[in-house]
């Protein structure tokens, strides 16, 4: 092979991989940008959820003022995790503590069987449970997107445009259920 | 048993599903053959005669016996399936009843020809019910060749969903998703590699193949895929003989009993779709309406209806 053989190899090796190169990198910013929608969606249901609380600890009160300890323990969740901006990491971490606090509070439900009558109540533990079953869809969204990115950003050869560009890998967000409702009743 | 059975048996109309009309059969053209050599040995020795006699006795009692056997093993699927029917709620629909055009799924569509066959319905709950035979044919060098499924749909109440069809992953589908693609994915690896799952929206996705549900289709035999669209519910599978109904009932009723309770809330039914029987194309707006087809239906004595080959 000639010198000009050589360097028409050469150049096509070159452009061949700046072509791939371009597309692994088009592809890391389409996965990128779905990650970033997917966390806003998440943001969007906790915030629903946040909005939730005070209309159900201000009912619980109603029925059980004693339970101060309680119902403080939960106002002061929700406000550490309305204010957490943090990675999803942080804000896994501070949505637990709330999740626990809420499970406390409606635990109290149990006790006091007004407060389990009640309607408003009854109405506000419905929307909670809509918005755990819409948090958790939104999470698993989110981390089904995280670990396409993340996969791609471990393996040969897209590591190394990864590396090249500084793409780094997603946390997932992992929090329980406050209130859980299972599969729809069984038809027959 | 009487004699309208016994003709309607005869292997020139009998066939496995009963929805393929075969062609004579070999044992109706020995005889025909036997018989035109007898006529033509009219003036040969009596013994050779008389080989052909008992010949054509053996053929006859062949044809008769298999043709007994057939119409009770008809009988027998038939009694099997009444009681099947029974014990799941199930009523054989009326003529009419049901209008396979009227199921949005691409199944349906498929193939030159179509048509289903031995249509039941129930009433589970809130839930409608429907459990058939289908067929779709087309030509392939020259031979008609048919595919035949049994499928059971159910018609939400309370559901408006967007496309989703949940099949097994095969070479083919495999090799796409190395190219780049790729299906839906969820979180799980192990039901990814073995189910392949496309659809409209990767939200109704998610929801509706919650983790209990992608615990159980995993757990499904290979020979049923899923689907969703609109307010139906569908399962299908190659076609099963009816001592293996059950089997498809209870993978309905199972997948819709694993459906998540969010479904309806979050995917809420907008336009009540009509049920699938009538002609719906006259009301307007149906979002479902019937679109013109260049078949023709007709509708056998057991009302369910048979689609045939356009001219």
């Amino acid at each position: 092979m000639n010198a000009s053989g050589a360097f028409l190899v050469a150049a096509v090796a070159l452009v061949v991989l700046l072509l791939g190169g371009a597309v692994s990198f088009n592809r890391f910013v389409s996965q990128r940008n779905h990650v970033r929608e997917a966390w806003a969606n998440v943001d969007t249901e906790l915030r629903r959820r946040y909005d939730l609380i005070p209309n159900l600890v201000e009912t619980v009160r109603g029925y059980a003022a004693h339970e101060q300890a309680t119902l403080e323990a939960v106002t002061r969740a929700r406000t550490a995790a309305a204010g957490d901006a943090g990675p999803p990491g942080s804000q896994a971490s501070t949505e637990r503590g709330l999740v626990r606090s809420l499970r406390d509070l409606l635990a109290l439900a149990e006790r006091y069987p007004d407060l389990k009558a009640n309607e408003r109540f009854a109405d506000l533990q419905d929307q909670l449970v809509e918005t755990e079953d819409r948090i958790q869809l939104a999470r698993r969204i989110y981390n089904a997107n995280v670990r396409d990115l993340n996969r791609r950003v471990q393996a040969f050869p897209s590591n190394v445009v990864a590396a090249v560009m500084r793409i780094d890998e997603a946390e997932y967000f992992e929090i329980e259920e406050a209130i859980r409702s299972g599969p729809a009743p069984a038809a027959v | 048993m009487n004699w309208l059975d016994l003709i309607g048996a005869l292997p020139w109309r009998v066939g496995k599903p009963d929805s393929e009309a075969n062609p004579p059969s070999l044992e109706v053209i020995g005889l025909v053959g036997l018989l035109m050599v007898g006529v033509l040995a009219w003036d040969t020795a009596p013994y050779v005669l008389i080989s052909i006699a008992l010949a054509e006795a053996l053929v006859i009692g062949f044809i008769v016996t298999s043709a007994v056997r057939r119409v009770k093993r008809h009988r027998r699927d038939e009694e099997h399936v009444e009681r099947i029917a029974e014990r799941a709620g199930l009523r054989r629909a009326q003529p009419g009843e049901f209008n396979l055009y009227a199921l949005p799924f691409p199944i349906f569509r498929a193939g030159e020809w179509q048509g289903f066959d031995h249509v039941w319905v129930g009433e589970w709950g809130d839930d409608k019910v429907w459990v058939f035979d289908f067929w779709n044919g087309y030509e392939l060098r020259g031979q008609d060749v048919e595919d035949h499924f049994t499928c059971a749909a159910i018609e939400l109440r309370h559901a408006d969903c967007p496309k989703l069809s949940v099949t097994r992953e095969n070479p083919w589908s495999r090799t796409w998703g190395h190219l780049g693609w790729r299906d839906i994915e969820v979180e799980s690896d192990d039901f990814n590699r073995r189910f392949d799952v496309s659809g409209d929206d990767e939200r109704f996705a998610f929801a509706f193949l919650a983790p209990s549900m992608i615990d159980w289709l995993q757990r499904t035999p290979k020979q049923f895929e899923f689907a969703v669209e609109g307010p139906w519910l569908l399962c299908r599978s190659r076609w099963l003989p009816t001592a293996r109904w059950w089997d498809l009932l209870r993978m309905i009723r199972d997948f819709r009993g694993r459906m998540p309770k969010t479904i309806p809330r979050l995917f809420p039914d907008t336009v009540r779709p009509l049920a699938p029987g009538g002609d719906p194309s006259g009301v307007p707006g149906d979002r479902r309406a019937r679109p013109e087809r260049p078949r023709e239906q007709s509708q056998n004595a057991s009302g369910s209806v048979q689609g045939v080959r356009p001219a």
